[in-house]
């Protein structure tokens, strides 16, 4: 156990959030009155004291300004679908700060895949992909050796995940609690619809390039007919997968 | 999907465009864990004998 403990210390990003396997898939953005910044995830230090200087130095070095004003939908259009019902009169407004997580989960699908794929002879399940018709993914000569085998099924899906993405939920509730404990007052919200705020290429003409992700969208395939929420190219403009991030909101 | 600004990667997903191949994804991902300067570089903690 004393074991145990020491090693969770000593890993790094583990001491304020959970993380399947320190997959660190969350990443912030902090708007507030005098910018919207991309908050950078810093190396950890050995020599550092723990002082106000120091937590205040490390927060500045951690700020990589992207704007310098506070990031929001063209006026007239704080409404529906950029923001939902009664946040449009209570979120991002002048003199809040909102922290807004962005999740990626690329990492930890492949990692997830390690995972899985050194299992011990036998516990290693066999990958099937739910994006087509649950057939193999790619892994018929596996099953063809181990055919004596009954081996679980997986799909690609649901390695996708793996818990990463409440790491978010996790780090808003613990900053929700660090706010209010600081007499800040803070509560999570839904805020500006994920794929206007990221820039999604659906909502741009709309609202412009707002964080201006980039978007790699796969070539339309005739398969894509029997694909679950796969637009067909005549309603891909119109297809919206509404789904509001959660955010912090802090004011004094 | 990713973030760029300035010429630097804020957001890099382990996948194309921003890797030629998965393959190059997959090495990237396992450097991360146990490369040199992996989350589980130091083996004293994290080697075999655990």
């Amino acid at each position: 156990m004393a074991s145990d403990y020491g090693q969770a210390q000593r890993q790094h990003g583990r001491t304020h959030r959970g993380s399947p396997d320190n997959a660190q898939g969350t990443h912030f953005f902090m708007i507030n009155d005098s910018g919207t910044y991309f908050l950078r995830k810093l190396p950890p230090t050995r020599d550092a004291t723990f002082s106000e200087e120091t937590l205040l130095r490390r927060a500045e070095e951690s700020k990589v300004e992207l704007l310098d004003h506070r990031i929001d939908v063209p006026q007239g259009k704080r409404d529906f679908p950029a923001y939902l019902d009664s946040n449009r009169f209570l979120s991002n407004l002048p003199g809040t700060t909102l922290l807004f997580p962005v999740v990626d989960l690329s990492h930890q699908y492949i990692n997830g895949l390690m995972y899985l794929l050194t299992q011990p002879a036998g516990a290693r399940p066999t990958l099937i992909d739910d994006r087509n018709f649950y057939r193999p993914a790619g892994v018929k000569k596996w099953i063809r050796m181990v055919s004596s085998t009954r081996t679980s099924k997986i799909p690609l899906g649901s390695i996708a995940q793996m818990r990463t993405q409440i790491e978010a939920d996790l780090i808003l509730q613990n900053m929700f609690l660090t706010a209010d404990a600081m007499g800040l007052g803070a509560w999570i919200h839904a805020t500006v619809l994920p794929p206007i705020l990221l820039g999604d290429p659906k909502f741009r003409k709309t609202y412009g390039k707002m964080l201006d992700f980039d978007y790699v969208v796969p070539k339309w395939k005739l398969a894509d007919f029997l694909r679950w929420q796969v637009p067909i190219p005549k309603f891909a403009k119109s297809a919206r997968r509404i789904r509001w991030g959660c955010a912090i909101r802090a004011s004094i | 999907m990713g973030l760029r600004h300035k010429g630097e990667h804020l957001i890099k997903g382990s996948c194309p465009p921003y890797y030629d191949t998965m393959s190059e994804a997959v090495d990237d991902v396992i450097a991360a864990k146990f490369g040199p300067k992996g989350i589980y570089r130091d083996t004293a903690v994290f080697g075999p004998n655990l």
